[in-house]
Parts: C-alpha cells; structure tokens; sequence
C-alpha cells in the first residue's frame, strides 16, 4: 500500500493530464469502456489512485496498458474529467518512473529539453555516419580531433546504456506487476505458456483493440475497418516489425539486395507500404481530430508517429532509389536521414512512447495470467 | 366576444402550480390577472403526477382544489392553448402583450366533455398527455381531470371527416375557429413558465426509443397515477408485469455532456417515491435504484429515503454507462460498481430513467424592448436571489417556481408566494 499525496497530482498533470481532479466517482467511464473487464478496472480506479497519491498502485497496474485510448469515455463523462487523457498521462508517467535514469521525465515535462535531445542527438549520430566513409573531407577532420576507435567506443557505450535502461524499465515493470499479482495470486488461472499465447494472439490480431468505440453510434462503427484506428496501429506495428526482420536478414546475408525479388526484399517493400500507410494516416487523425482522443496531441506523441512515418518514408526512396537509378547526392542525404531517424528511434526507445511496445504485453501477460 | 377586457392587472405567463398560486393570491387581494397556457388545460405538470413526496398524498387531490379555484375566480381570466407572442414595456406599470389564442375547433361554452365524439373519429394518434403510453383520438379531452374539462381538436392530425359534428349532441364543434392575436395592457408580468423534462432520446447508450422496455420517470408517473392508463404497472414492449425494475438517477442531470451540469433536484426523491408506490402496486417485485449520491436533503426527505430501504429498495453507487437489450426484451445495465470498484452487468425487465429537468427558455423570445436575462443554465436569473428572490432584471416582472431554477412543489408554492406578493407591493406602489 503506499501513502495518500496530494502532490502527486500535480505531478501527473505536468505530463499531459489536467482535468480528472474534476471527476465525481460516478463510474461512468469504466461503464462504457469496452475493455474493462473483472480482473482490470478502469479508468476510474485510475482516477482514484491519481487523487489520492497512490504511486506505487498506479505504477503496478496493468490496467494503464488495457487501454488503447479510444476516448469513449471522455466523450462520455459528465464531469469533463476527461479519464482517456488521464489514462494516456498516466502512461507517460510510467514509462519515465520505470527507467531509473531520469531522462524521461525530461522529455516527457519539457518540449525544448525533448527537442534539444533529439538535435543532439541528430547531430552527433550525422558525425558518426559521416566517419563511415574514411576519405571524406568533414570525416578527416573529425578524426584529426577524435581517434576511430574513441568515436566506437561512444558508439558503444550510448547503445549500452539504452539497451540497459530498456532492461531496468522492463525489470521495474515486470517486479511490480508481479507482486501485485502475486497479492491476488489466488486468482492465477492460466498457465504461463497459454498467457504467452494469448499475448501473441493479442499481438496478432488486435482483437481487444477491434472491440473499441464500435457499438452502435459510436465514431468508428460505421467505418470500414481499414481505416479504424486499431487498424492503423496494426499496420504501424507489423509494417515496423516486417521492416526490423528484413534489415536483419540483408544483414545477415550481407547481401545489399542486386533485385527486389529476393524474399527479405519483398518483405521490406511490403511492410514499409504498411508502415507508410499507418503513420499517414494516424497523423492524419491527429490533425483533423475525429474523436477526442486525439484532441490533446503532446509533442511526444507527435514525435513518435513523425519519426516513424519519416524512416518508412526515407526507407522507401531509398528502395525506389535503387531500382530507378535516381540522383546518387539525393540518395546519400536520404540515407542519412533514414539511419539518423531510425538510429534515434532505436536509442531512445526505453525513453519515448515506444517503450509501450514492450510495457503493454507484459502487462496483456499478467491481464492473462488471471483470466478464465 | 364584445365586452373583452383589454386590460389587466397582471399578467400570469404558465398556468402550473407556481402560476394558479400567483393568480390566486393576486386575485384574492383584488387584483385582476390574466392567466395564459399553453396547454389545452391548467395544472402543469403536477396534475399528472402520481403522488408527491415525502408525504405521499395524492398529486391530483391536492391540486384540483386549486386548479379549480383557480378556474372559478371571478378576478382570474383563463386562457388555455394559448401564447404570448410579445411583450413590451412601456413605462412603469405599463406592459403591452400580444397574446394567440389557438383555436380549440370546439365551442367552449357549449361543450359539456361528454365525450360522445371520441369514439366516432377514426384518427388514433399519441396521447401527450399519458407520455406516448397509450392513443388518443384526434378529437379528445385532453384528460379526465382537465380543466376545462371540454373537447379539443388537433387538427394537425385531423382528417376533417365530420364525424364528430355529427355526433356532438350540443353542436359545440365548429371548424371555423380561427387563431386570433389580441394586445392587451397589464400593469405587472409574473412568469411562471416552469421547466422542460430532459428528452434521453439524446443519450444514445440508454437506448431509450430503441429498447422498448425503457420508459422514462413521467411515463412511470402516468403509470402509478390515480387516472393512469393501464390501471396497472406493464412494461410497454410486450404487457408483461415487471418484477425487477431498475431506476437511472442522473439522466440528463449533473451531465456536461448534454449539457445540464446542476442537479435537478426532484429526481432522487421522485425515484424513492416511485419506488415506495410499486413497491404496493407490484409487491413481488424488486426495484433497484442505481445513484451517484442520494440527495435527500428537504424536511423529512431522509427519512422516506430509510423507510424505502426499509421497504426493500435496494441502492446501488454506480453510474449506469450502458444498456442493452435481450431478446425477451429484458434490459442488461452495465455499470461500475463504487462499492467494490469492479464493472457488473445486471438483468432487469424494465428500467426507469429519472430524467432531468431542463431551462424552459422560450419565455426569452417574447421580451421585446427588454430582454429578459436568463442564469448560465437557462433559467431565469434572479437578480437578488437571497433577500428577493422573485425579481428579475426588468422592474415589474416576476418569476416564480421552476422558470427559475429546479425545485419541487413546495418549493414552487414558496416561491410564486415570494412573486406574488412581489407584484402586489409592484401594484400598490406609489409613484
């Protein structure tokens, strides 16, 4: 149990939430969700928790990942508490109180030190490409100032520590989500390997996500289901794991592609119209706004979204670059942008929205853990 | 008519229980008042209500006295379906008022309400005045305690077969009537407009209108009442007596997003008191009240809240988020359950929404010179709502009851009292 603080909340609202201190405790919220179910009620225990200070609850929840922040309920609320944004700061919250280093909850409270970081960074990795190509003029003269082997051994050590905050952020998640199951342990009905299943049935289809903010009347019933939102993110998600599988496979074979028919090839095309695809039209929704949930965009959301719609986009040139011959300058500056973009996406995975992709099936694996 | 009297001392917009006290106490101080509704009888709404809490008394048998009091004075002018379409002021103690008067295609004085011309006409229509429960004829009284108790004709369902001329047995109908606009001079205006009941059609996820076995609290009022239509309690989708009911406090009230943010303050005690009345009507039934706070605060409120639940109404915390319809027409309530913080799903035959009451705002367009100001809720704003609640922002006109906020009849009684004896000392004023 932890302790009532009141500042707690003030702390949340730096991260994007401001309203649910309005919230009556009607439970209206949690009633319309299509997602809450026996074992995993929300949004309004998370209002409560976030009221009365209970850090440590919120920070063992799984039900902040439940959810897929359809809005329903906000569109709902009669007190305008807005319990869907909550539910998106709170995630925010968790993934800067997972990883110990701090640096999150830089990014997460401060646009300009977010975006600082990322021309930093950008910057720092352009030099670091630029050493790639040893006869360049701009590379001898890094190398006059830094030996090879000190810019190497940077390389390394940034990939360590992120690789190893990613861990520590899995690890703090995993340890809390576990006590607090362990606390209902009574409730553990499936095996470890059929929850696993079930993640990857969830990962697969999207079938929880499927269920959002479609019955009768609601916005996304009467779109086809190319278009919903659980689509796009299905489109985002596999267009970027179809496109992770085809780099390491070139890799592997150490074979830049002579044709596009080669099976790896085929799998990058594929997924990069996926991930075009999904990225375009998820920033689509967040421009026009069709539904609440997209009403109160953060930069961090916008980052995310752009980075991943600019690396499918550079990836994709790059692809037609090659099977059309076109300009060889053009070609290297998209290269750059490409692996900038893609390198950054990588680096601050555990410190941006992305670490959701390994937090919420953790948490889908312990929501399985007790279920019938 | 040639001797009609153009003038008056008051003018009484809304003939409801806060209008018939104004009028009366008007009247009986000698004071001439013109009384104006729009309905095709005086009474408002609570002449068709059940019973009123937390007494229990019978709705009906405390107000006819006084609608037909009210009816009978000689110093009170009635005019039912009828409008004011525009009111100036033109100096102290000096308004003009445009009023319509609809035809009721039946003579008033001749009409005896014997009702020999509802059988004849073939038009079956929606009765407004049971909610939709049940029909009424095209030619109708409006309801057995209406007063005046005399036929009307909605003509805009009317097939103007005659049928009913034919078999009035006192010539009364006449289809010549036609609307007439008069001005008339009034020293003082009392509005007493009353409220609009919320209309959840608006709240998709209660299905109201979709799923049959939905009604809301007022129809559940016709039901309870003495001249109720069905002389018992049914379910409208298939006549089945109901034995698990189930009440939505909040419907259309504290809810921003249709936008009536503030408590109606009626709908928890009405609930408790419809849930007593079917407690007697159905005694096998159960009845459960979903609520978000029980706001029993009135003399003697709290304690006809415990003797429900000493009655066996049960109460439950929670919100109702959604409902869906069964097959047999039994209603599934999804709801989070405060209690236990976990999300249920119950099954009851029938459900009641306790629908909020809403700003009757359309007295706002009739003010011409002077607007009438209105609260941030579209009541009618009391200037000086502490030490002088009845006045509004124009000097000479009055608001009593519901026209300025929620309140049940006691408190509307309290309140056309404040404005009337607010328009007295207006009248008796020295310049």
């Amino acid at each position: 149990m932890s302790k009532v603080d009141p500042k707690l909340a003030k702390d949340i609202a730096k991260y994007g939430a401001v309203d649910f201190s309005a919230c009556y405790n009607c439970g209206n919220c949690t009633a319309v969700c299509s997602l809450t179910e026996e074992n995993a009620s929300f949004p309004r225990m998370m209002i409560r928790y976030s009221m009365l200070g209970m850090k440590e609850e919120i920070l063992s929840s799984k039900e902040l990942w439940m959810c897929y922040h359809c809005g329903d309920c906000s569109a709902t609320c009669p007190r305008q508490a807005d319990p869907g944004e909550l539910m998106a700061g709170l995630r925010r919250y968790a993934i800067a109180n997972y990883e110990p280093s701090g640096i999150t909850k830089l990014i997460f409270k401060s646009n300009p030190f977010s975006i600082l970081l990322t021309l930093v960074l950008a910057t720092i990795l352009g030099f670091f490409l630029l050493t790639m190509k040893p006869d360049f003029t701009v590379s001898r003269w890094i190398f006059s100032w830094m030996p090879y082997a000190v810019i190497h051994l940077m390389g390394l050590i940034v990939f360590s520590f992120t690789g190893l905050t990613a861990l520590l952020g899995i690890f703090s998640m995993s340890r809390r989500l576990n006590s607090k199951h362990n606390t209902d342990s009574n409730k553990t009905k499936k095996s470890i390997f059929q929850s696993i299943g079930e993640v990857m049935t969830e990962i697969g289809t999207m079938g929880r996500y499927q269920k959002c903010s479609t019955d009768e009347g609601e916005y996304w019933s009467t779109k086809p289901n190319l278009v919903r939102p659980w689509f796009v993110h299905w489109s985002i998600m596999w267009g970027f794991i179809g496109l992770l599988v085809a780099t390491i496979l070139d890799f592997l074979f150490k074979d830049p592609a002579t044709t596009i028919w080669l099976p790896s090839r085929i799998l990058g095309t594929v997924s990069g119209l996926f991930l075009i695809y999904g990225t375009s039209l998820a920033m689509f929704y967040r421009i026009t706004k069709p539904t609440k949930t997209y009403e109160a965009t953060k930069l961090a959301d916008w980052m995310f979204l752009f980075f991943l719609w600019v690396a499918g986009l550079t990836g994709f040139w790059m692809e037609v670059a090659v099977s059309f011959n076109l300009s060889e300058t053009l070609s290297q500056v998209i290269f750059m942008i490409h692996t900038i973009i893609s390198m950054e996406l990588v680096i601050l995975f555990a410190f941006s929205k992305f670490a959701h992709a390994v937090y919420r099936p953790i948490a889908l694996y312990f929501l399985a853990r007790n279920r019938e | 008519m040639e001797n009609e009297v153009l003038t008056y001392d008051a003018l009484v917009v809304g003939g409801g229980i806060a209008g018939e006290e104004t009028a009366l106490n008007l009247a009986k101080m000698d004071y001439k008042v013109l009384l104006v509704e729009k309905e095709l009888s005086i009474g408002g709404k609570m002449i068709l209500l059940s019973k009123v809490f937390p007494t229990l008394d019978c709705a009906a048998c405390i107000t006819t006295p006084k609608v037909s009091e009210t009816a009978r004075h000689p110093n009170i002018t009635i005019f039912t379906g009828s409008e004011v379409k525009g009111i100036e002021k033109k100096g102290e103690r000096n308004f003009e008022a445009r009023i319509l008067r609809n035809p009721r295609y039946v003579k008033e004085d001749a009409c005896t309400g014997c009702q020999e011309c509802e059988p004849v006409c073939p038009v079956v229509v929606k009765d407004q005045y049971q909610f939709d429960l049940v029909g009424r004829k095209a030619v109708f009284v409006p309801f057995s305690i209406a007063n005046p108790r005399i036929a009307a004709i909605d003509i805009e369902n009317c097939s103007l077969c005659g049928a009913c001329e034919k078999a009035c047995p006192s010539d009364a109908i006449d289809f010549s009537q036609e609307p007439e606009e008069k001005t008339y001079q009034f020293k003082s205006v009392v509005v007493a407009t009353g409220y609009k009941l919320f209309d959840p059609i608006k709240m998709p996820r209660y299905g109201y209108g979709k799923h049959k076995n939905i009604i809301t609290s007022m129809q559940m009022e016709r039901e309870l009442a003495p001249t109720r239509p069905f002389n018992t309690i049914l379910r409208p989708g298939d006549g089945k007596m109901p034995d698990n009911l189930a009440y939505v406090l909040c419907t259309g009230s504290r809810d921003h997003t249709v936008g009536n943010p503030i408590c109606s303050q009626v709908c928890c005690m009405y609930s408790i008191k419809q849930a007593q009345l079917l407690m007697g009507a159905l005694p096998m039934a159960d009845v459960t009240i979903y609520y978000l706070h029980i706001r029993s605060f009135g003399k003697g409120f709290n304690e006809f809240y415990e003797t429900a639940k000493g009655m066996g109404v049960e109460f439950v915390k929670g919100k109702i988020g959604k409902i869906s319809e069964k097959e047999n027409g039994n209603l599934i309530l999804r709801y989070d359950d405060i209690e236990t913080g976990q999300v249920k799903e119950v099954e009851h035959d029938m459900v009641v929404l306790s629908v909020g009451i809403l700003a009757n705002d359309e007295i706002g367009q009739v003010f011409k010179t002077q607007k009438l100001e209105f609260d941030d809720y579209r009541y009618v704003k009391q200037i000086d709502e502490l030490k002088r609640p009845a006045m509004t922002n124009i000097d000479g006109v009055f608001v009593a009851g519901a026209a300025s906020g929620p309140m049940d009849i006691p408190d509307s009684i309290l309140s056309a009292g404040s404005a009337s004896s607010e328009a007295a000392s207006y009248l008796a004023e020295v310049e």
